[in-house]
């Protein structure tokens, strides 16, 4: 199966009919991990819109989005498969009963054994087996888009796992022997950079760092989205935003909490910012109390002339 | 287009930027996907491919716009055209020489990188060498080496005479114009003596280099600032080191079955075995003898080695530390009875072991073996961190030697950069030949791929 995708600008199309506004970098990568069958990774700060891209992508190309979100303990059981224990046990009482007409018949031992043998097979079969995202997404039939959350809170023992995996693009289940990939996934592992990952893992990888977009390409996103804010509102709102982002605050903002506020001065119905405005609504744009405290003082630069 | 690709990743380990095999076959594969005609999306791919970590993002920008955009130095770009010009006449007297190698210099001078890339360890500067001097025939490599640092100081020479009698420029602008040719000089010497790809670690900062990444400064170049940032660093290295241990210790952990546990698991699931569990073998430790010059010019890479060490410390099954100027003096017990960071300082400043003094090898070197004669056994590791800077004294090699044959391997780790080490005052030449290894460790990247290499 190949996807039908020809060029960089095919992918910002798909994207931007969904809404996502992707950038040259974005576009790029994205396509070459296509042809390339490589895995990208995505870092960058929270909110820049790393989890959305890979959504965005599977519904553009109606591909099946498996996601696998990481967190500090996430292990084989819960991210590539696990065997039904319950059923299992289940199964040998059923046996246990079952037994004597299962052996009743043979002749002598060994053929009783051979008889249970066969029956044991059925202990390790797909019957048993839960399949978590990985393995799901290995026995697609159809090219998925696989979305590794935030892998940085994951143990690097799992990075170890996911490196196996995402290089050989096979899974070894003991008792049933290799999975190799139907079709080889589009892979997207994001990462908020909590922890380094391993060089290993990294060189595997297409490299993507989706940093605070620019002015021109946030006020794309934001236009997108609010088609109803006027030109001249998102100018100040997307301006206000990047000198919000020079200051030195604990928490910057991000696209998500551009996207907020949009969407707060909007059922406020404001078509000019007002040092009043602001705020009100700064509770969307910063977190801490002395961020807010840093905002409000600078106010006028933020606002610009109108303040 | 794929020996561009070669020449522009060889660019880049020039610099300073290491580039692995596999990022490397990465760029060219993308190469079939991406026209380079199309410079924003080329661009994207190549940083896609070739830049590992964020903060070399940056670099990376750099480095390609000179490699793929910018023909001239960048210092001209802040430089009228007298100072142009003035570059340019140095490179026409060069020129004049009649010879290979001042030819390349004089080009590179002006800003052909790529010609004097293509010359990286490549056997012509060597062998041109070897042709001019009359004693040529079967010069080792480490001569022809330092018969070109020998040639480059001798230009050195010539271009500070050449830029301080430049007197239609002003004062300033001459100095600048020194500076200049000097460095370019010393880059050029530094790269024709370098083997074909030297992946890790760097020579020096370049000038064009502005903005200072801790992790390639020389510890001894540090701010105080930076030193904190180090220690930061050092940490970190720690820790990802850690995490690639344990890592491998799972991986390695396929060790045999462990019955007892298997047993105690299969109790719930009515003694059936559902859960095999698995014992890792046991991997041999070994043991870390650290002996440091903490005289001035060594004792902040010094420090870092040690917090390092310590910080591993769980992978060795001993650490005995010691430091010496002239005697040695045994350091660990700071370690076992304070938290490290005062342990660190208490070992570099309480002792009373004469701050300031010049260091001399040999006499610590008698020292320690009189002082701790059983120390060393077959399982240590000796390592030894120093700039070999005796000072004058006689290295009298028979210590070091008796030390050496004690113990399992004794690694040298140098905080000078390896150009520095063949220094008349140093005794690096004599003590070398005794070690199982001696290695440059002037930054944070290098004291982290040798701490990788003791470990794992
Ligand atoms: N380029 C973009 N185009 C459209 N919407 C975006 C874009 N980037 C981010 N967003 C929006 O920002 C919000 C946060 O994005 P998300 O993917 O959750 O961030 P991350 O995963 O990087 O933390 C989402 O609601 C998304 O719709
Ligand atoms: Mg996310």
């Amino acid at each position: 199966m190949e996807l039908n995708i020809n060029s960089v600008e095919d992918v910002t199309a798909l994207l931007e009919g969904q809404g996502y506004i992707s950038s040259t970098d974005i576009s790029t990568i994205v396509y070459l991990a296509i042809k390339m069958k490589r895995p990208i990774l995505v870092e960058g700060p929270a909110g820049v819109g790393k989890t959305e891209l890979a959504k965005s992508l599977a519904h553009s190309l109606n591909l099946e989005l498996i996601q696998l979100q990481c967190y500090e303990g996430l292990d084989e059981t819960k991210a590539i498969y696990e065997w039904e224990y319950a059923k299992q046990l289940l199964y040998t009482q059923i046996l246990k009963e079952k037994i004597n007409e299962v052996v009743g018949s043979a002749d002598n031992l060994d053929e009783s054994i051979q008889r249970l043998m066969n029956l044991e097979d059925a202990f390790f079969s797909d019957h048993f087996l839960l399949a978590r995202p990985l393995l799901r997404a290995i026995r697609c039939d159809k090219i998925p888009v696989l979305l590794i959350d935030e892998v940085d809170k994951s143990d690097p023992e799992f990075e170890a796992y996911l490196l196996e995996i995402l290089s050989t693009n096979e899974i070894t289940i003991p008792e049933l022997g290799t999975q190799k990939a139907k079709e080889i996934p589009v892979v997207f592992l994001t990462s908020n950079n909590v922890r380094d990952l391993s060089d290993a893992l990294k060189r595997r990888c297409l490299n993507l760092y989706v940093d605070f977009p620019s002015p021109e390409l946030e006020t794309k996103i934001v236009e997108s989205k609010f088609p109803e804010l006027s030109q001249k509102l998102v100018k100040q709102l997307v301006n206000a935003i990047h000198e919000i982002r020079k200051l030195e605050i604990k928490k910057l903002p991000s696209i998500s909490e551009t996207l907020d506020w949009a969407s707060a001065l909007l059922t406020l119905q404001v078509d000019e910012i007002t040092p009043e405005d602001l705020k009100k609504t700064l509770g969307i744009i910063a977190k801490y109390k002395t961020d807010m405290d840093q905002v409000m003082e600078a106010v006028d630069k933020i606002l610009g002339d109108v303040a | 287009m794929i020996s561009m690709m070669l020449r522009f990743t060889n660019y880049l380990r020039y610099e300073g930027f290491s580039v692995s095999t596999s990022a490397l076959n990465n760029a060219i594969a993308a190469l079939e996907w991406v026209n380079p005609v199309r410079r924003d999306q080329f661009y994207s791919a190549m940083e896609a491919c070739l830049v590992q970590n964020i903060e070399e993002r940056e670099k990376f920008a750099r480095f390609f716009k000179r490699f793929f955009e910018d023909k001239t130095p960048l210092e001209f770009e802040h430089e009228d055209t007298t100072f142009r010009m003035q570059a340019g006449e140095f490179a026409d007297q060069l020129r004049q020489d009649d010879d290979y190698i001042s030819k390349i210099i004089a080009d590179y001078i002006e800003g052909d990188v790529l010609k004097l890339m293509e010359n990286i360890g490549d056997k012509v500067p060597f062998r041109q060498v070897e042709n001019d001097v009359a004693s040529g025939l079967g010069m080792s490599k480490d001569k022809v080496r330092k018969e070109i640092i020998k040639r480059i100081n001798l230009l050195v020479d010539t271009a500070e005479d050449f830029a301080a009698t430049s007197f239609h420029m002003p004062k300033d602008q001459r100095e600048t114009l020194s500076e200049f040719l000097v460095d370019r000089l010393r880059e050029a010497g530094a790269l024709m003596k370098q083997e074909p790809i030297k992946s890790h670690g760097r020579q020096k900062l370049l000038p064009w280099e502005k903005q200072r990444t801790i992790s390639t400064i020389s510890f001894d170049k540090l701010t105080l600032v930076e030193h904190e940032k180090v220690k930061g660093e050092v940490e970190k290295i720690a820790k990802k080191l850690k995490d690639a241990l344990s890592r491998q210790r799972k991986r390695s952990s396929k060790g045999h079955i462990d019955i007892k546990s298997t047993i105690r698991a299969s109790m719930k699931y009515g003694g059936v075995p559902f859960n095999v569990r698995m014992k890792s073998p046991k991997r041999k430790k070994g043991k870390i003898i650290a002996l440091c010059d903490i005289s001035m010019s060594v004792a902040f890479a010094a420090q870092f080695m040690l917090l390092l060490l310590y910080r591993l410390q769980n992978r060795f099954s001993k650490i005995r530390s010691f430091v010496f100027i002239r005697n040695t003096y045994e350091i660990s017990h700071f370690f076992t009875k304070h938290p490290l960071e005062v342990a660190l300082q208490k070992a570099v400043q309480t002792h009373n072991i004469g701050m300031g003094q010049l260091t001399n090898y040999a006499s610590a070197f008698k020292s320690f073996l009189e002082n701790y004669p059983n120390v060393i056994n077959k399982d240590t590791t000796l390592l030894i961190m120093g700039d070999g800077l005796n000072n004058h004294n006689d290295p009298k090699t028979e210590y070091l030697k008796r030390m050496a044959e004690k113990a399992a391997r004794t690694i040298w780790l140098n905080p000078e950069e390896q150009e520095y080490w063949y220094s008349p005052s140093s005794a690096i030449l004599d003590y070398e030949p005794i070690c199982t290894q001696m290695v440059e460790c002037a930054t944070i990247d290098q004291l982290s791929d040798f701490a990788k290499n003791l470990i794992l």
